[in-house]
């Protein structure tokens, strides 16, 4: 199974919306990337905790796993074709979107990265967390949401 | 990119998270020459952190390029301190890890990011 790891902004997406950019991903991610399982955590940041140039921040960053080796114009094509949709339902600006399709090693760096920083209290804090999120938006069939916060 | 994600036990008040945000995005714009429009800084809190630290930042940042091992080293280190004063911790409860990304997987402004160095054309270009 693939993993996506997106932070977007509290109150800048609602949950309707939040399923319609996850379809996008799956679908794109599908047709350019891999026909694999793929896991998306969406991290929705509270507002005042992020910013970008000197200001509150209004962008949304998307980091997707994919296989080593992958070919550097279908990554291109896969980046330009989810970037267009999510554009497009979204209303950001191009600015507001960083999109990033990583190798396995490097993604496996930045998602055990936020796991390996923790005490064992913190990552068994943390696993619950998101264990409890995945089982909810599993029963109500819906995205998972995380607040980053513990 | 960069993206700084930055876990601390406490939670910052706005005005230290806003002070820090500004101080990475001084440190790592005059280091690197990278412009500040894409330096995302983002704080969580509430995690038990290892090794007794008070806060941790994972640093994303294009690799290769005109960044060398010492540069990077030295925005590290810079990074770490600038993150204790502004956040008033003391530089031993603070931490800091560097990943490097090739500018080449990542998209932002609806471009394929520039290698570090070659940000003035792939500026022109994406706002030409």
């Amino acid at each position: 199974m693939r993993k996506t790891l997106i932070l977007i902004q509290e109150n800048q997406f609602s949950d309707t919306l939040v399923a319609l950019l996850e379809k996008i991903i799956r679908n794109h991610y599908r047709h350019h990337v891999s026909r694999e399982r793929l896991l998306l955590i969406w991290n929705r940041i509270p507002a005042g905790q992020a910013f970008t140039n000197y200001q509150d921040s209004r962008s949304s960053l998307v980091t997707m796993e994919c296989p080593p080796g992958f070919p550097q114009n279908q990554r291109i094509a896969a980046l330009k074709a989810i970037e267009k949709d999510w554009l497009k339902i979204s209303g950001q600006h191009p600015d507001e979107l960083m999109l990033a399709l990583v190798e396995e090693a490097l993604f496996a760096d930045v998602f055990q990265g936020t796991q390996k920083r923790l005490s064992l209290r913190g990552r068994i804090v943390f696993v619950a967390k998101v264990i409890r999120t995945v089982i909810h938006a599993r029963f109500k069939r819906i995205p998972i949401i995380v607040n980053p916060n513990l | 990119m960069p993206v700084y994600n930055i876990a601390s036990r406490q939670p910052l008040s706005y005005d230290a998270r806003r002070r820090t945000a500004d101080a990475i995005a001084d440190i790592h714009c005059g280091l690197t020459g990278a412009p500040p429009e894409f330096v995302n800084v983002i704080f969580m809190h509430g995690h038990p952190l290892k090794g007794g630290h008070d806060l941790n930042v994972i640093c994303n940042v294009r690799s290769g390029g005109n960044r060398n091992a010492e540069l990077t080293e030295t925005l590290r280190q810079k990074i770490r301190e600038g993150i204790a004063e502004s956040a008033g911790m003391a530089l031993d409860k603070v931490e800091a890890t560097l990943v490097g990304f090739p500018a080449s997987w990542a998209m932002e402004g609806g471009e394929i990011l520039p290698e570090p160095g070659e940000e003035d054309s792939w500026l022109a270009r994406s706002q030409g």
